[in-house]
């Protein structure tokens, strides 16, 4: 079987991960391409934070909080593998801060010593009545990415750096199944009116002596339309905005201005850390994760493609449960076209 | 009023916090803070800073509380302020582990620090060789950053500061009122405490910038406290032991015990490895008396003796030192008349 991947961000690599995990033994020969146009660092997931988070509710999508609790539980299992540091995963701990109260959010039994905040704490933010506090995951696409391509790269999987125009195109290379992982620009290779971006703007800073990240959520300002501070490895994210629709990949100062003036409010220590850089995304935003087949008739015959994509700003939250599921997906598509293992047939 | 001038002896964060206290609440004093070695030659500059503490065996707890809280309250406000990256002061949350469940499941300082609370069992599953642990939040002053930022409030307050190897109270006579002994294990020889001994802490410091928790275990033997520029990883806790080189034997049982805990340690680079003597006591002594000096009786106050907790107690004993002076001074105007 061939397999063509279109994406090389976390979802597009993770999949083909998946694929080769759980096919590689039983397809054979089984080729695996991945067809970018964009490669790690230069991919939306490189400038995520990094932080393991799904957003506070997920309004009945529970397929999507078990994808994220999945993806929790398999980034916790790899914390005590020798590759964590290379893979980019650590523990982090931190608070969520609400100006008004809330429900405790859908995640509150994934992550670990999930507990509401004590009065004291609540103190050491002025303006927020309530919030809670737990132990999390970080996963930095910046050092997951490349040990991504790299685990792929050893294991035979090719890569291309190409710019895919059409679904056509990858099918007549011969590619059996055509993965969909291209986020944000899904809706260039077949319209989507459900998928639109959600602008981000971050700035990096160094202030190492941050060791816990500060989410706040304002519930009338919107997901990620209020300040964030998120310690990595090396830098401290900043944030946050959220701009449904908008298209610019440029940073825009006046973002840049309030991000920071907010910040330096909910952590007065940021005041003198040095801003190394600003940088700007877009979330592939969508009223949910599209992830399903779609057999597409064409003249040469019908194509078969697993869509893998919009996944807002939760990509590398739920991108382990995702990748298993379109690698379910591509065993049924395999079990079709009779070519899973003689035992089988 | 004619200024009263007082030495204070040590520049270790026990002799710097107790400087600071006394020349920002005392105008009619003027101080001098003198002493051999200075940040970062001190013992304060070799410890990680964790704010937590143990138990001295003769001081009430209720005394051991209002230090603790002073303490914690006052790092607490720079840790929020602006000044906290300036000061070497941080936030930091982890967990304190048990081979067996301590008969003392809740120290005196559970409810200073923040958030404190046990371990679930999922928790305790990285622990394997643990039956027991607690959670909470508390601070870090790292005295390579913190020493120097005290001296800048000291200075700007009207303090001076002057190297020199003090030898006796006798030679301070002649230019102090009041003397401040803040000379941790100094005071073996320069106040002839013999209760005064060395206990001897090896340590790393490592860079492993994914660490964002630190670990320890409850025997105070193990641990690895994340900071600002590095870890540190530790120790050892020989009494009666001066050495100040290395000892290989305690860097490898070091990397031993903490890479079980942290296995991720395996990959962190090893900056450096300090070694410091804590100034070990019974208790810290915090007292005043005076001494027959020159034909004088010079008031004495005493603020050394910390163990391993300086950072901890630090200002809570600074301000009970500067009680101490106040007291002396009203008591001083008494000696003039003699």
């Amino acid at each position: 079987m061939r397999v063509a991947v279109i994406g090389a961000g976390v979802i597009g690599l993770s999949t083909a991960q998946s694929i080769y995990e759980q096919y590689h033994s039983t397809v054979s020969p089984l080729t695996i391409e991945v067809y970018a146009d964009q490669f790690t660092p230069l991919t939306t997931s490189d400038g995520a934070a990094g932080f393991w988070q799904p957003y506070l509710y997920d309004k009945g999508n529970v397929q999507e909080t078990k994808w994220n609790k999945e993806t929790f539980d398999y980034l916790l299992s790899q914390l005590s593998s020798p590759e964590s540091v290379k893979m980019g995963i650590f523990l982090q701990s931190g608070y969520n801060l609400c100006n008004e109260h809330a429900p405790e959010p859908s995640f509150k039994d994934t992550v670990l010593g999930f507990r509401q905040l004590t009065e004291r704490e609540l103190q050491m933010f002025p303006g927020y009545i309530h919030g809670w506090f737990n132990t999390a995951l970080m996963v930095e696409g910046k050092s997951y990415l490349p040990w991504l391509m790299d685990w792929l790269q050893k294991r035979g999987v090719k890569f291309y750096h190409r710019k895919i125009e059409s679904f056509k195109e990858v099918a007549e290379t011969g590619a059996d199944v055509i993965i969909n992982c291209t986020g944000m620009r899904s809706g260039a290779l077949q319209p989507d009116p459900d998928l639109k971006p959600g602008r981000g703007q971050i700035v990096k800073v160094d202030a190492p002596w941050l060791k816990h990240w500060i989410i706040t959520h304002d519930f009338t300002a919107g997901t990620y339309n209020s300040p964030y501070i998120i310690p990595g490895s090396r830098l401290v994210t900043v944030g946050g905005v959220f701009q449904l629709g908008n298209w610019s990949e440029q940073n825009n100062s006046t973002d840049h201005k309030k991000i920071w003036e907010n910040a330096c409010q909910l952590e007065p220590s940021l005041k003198h850390a040095r801003i190394v850089e600003d940088w700007s995304g877009l979330r592939p935003s969508r009223s949910k994760v599209r992830l399903e087949r779609e057999t597409i008739k064409s003249a040469a015959g019908p194509i078969e493609v697993i869509h893998n994509y919009g996944h807002g700003g939760f990509g590398l939250t739920i991108h382990r449960g995702c990748a298993e599921e379109a690698a379910r997906l591509f065993g049924q598509i395999v079990e079709q076209k009779g070519k899973g293992p003689k035992a089988r047939l | 009023m004619k200024t009263v001038r007082v030495a204070v002896v040590g520049a270790g964060v026990v002799g710097f916090s107790t400087a600071v206290c006394i020349v920002e609440a005392l105008p009619i004093c003027s101080v001098t803070l003198l002493a051999e070695k200075f940040s970062p030659d001190t013992t304060s500059d070799v410890a990680a800073g964790m704010v937590l503490a143990e138990v001295f065996p003769d001081i009430p707890l209720e005394r051991q509380r209002r230090w603790f809280k002073d303490g914690f309250d006052h790092l607490l406000d720079i840790a929020q302020s602006e000044h906290a990256p300036e000061a070497g002061v941080l936030l930091t949350s982890g967990c304190q582990i048990f081979k067996e469940v301590p008969a003392e499941m809740k120290p005196f300082w559970s409810d200073i620090v923040i958030g404190f609370r046990n371990m679930t069992d999922l928790e305790l599953k990285r622990f394997p060789n643990h039956k027991f642990g607690q959670v909470f939040t508390t601070l870090k002053c790292e005295c390579s950053i913190y020493l120097p930022w005290l001296e800048k409030r000291f200075r700007k307050a009207g303090g001076r500061v002057e190297q020199r190897k003090v030898n006796s109270l006798q030679e301070l006579s002649n230019n102090f009122d009041i003397i401040v002994n803040c000379t941790g294990l100094g005071s073996r020889t320069l106040v002839g405490d013999n209760q005064v001994h060395p206990i001897r802490g090896q340590v790393f410091k490592m860079e492993a910038p994914w660490l964002k928790h630190f670990i320890r275990d409850g025997d105070g033997m193990s641990y690895i406290y994340p900071g600002i520029h590095s870890v540190t990883v530790g120790g050892t806790k020989q009494v009666g032991d001066s050495r100040l080189q290395l000892d290989q034997g305690d860097s490898k049982s070091i990397l031993e015990r903490c890479r079980k805990l942290e296995p991720s340690l395996r990959k962190a680079k090893v900056l450096h490895e300090p070694v410091g003597l804590r100034p070990g006591r019974r208790s810290p002594r915090v007292d005043k008396e005076l001494v027959e000096l020159r034909g004088r009786q010079v008031p004495v106050v005493h603020n050394y003796g910390h163990s391993g907790w300086g950072v901890s107690f630090a200002w809570g004993t600074a301000r009970d030192a500067l009680g101490l002076v106040r007291q002396c001074l009203h008591e001083m105007p008494l000696q003039a008349k003699l």
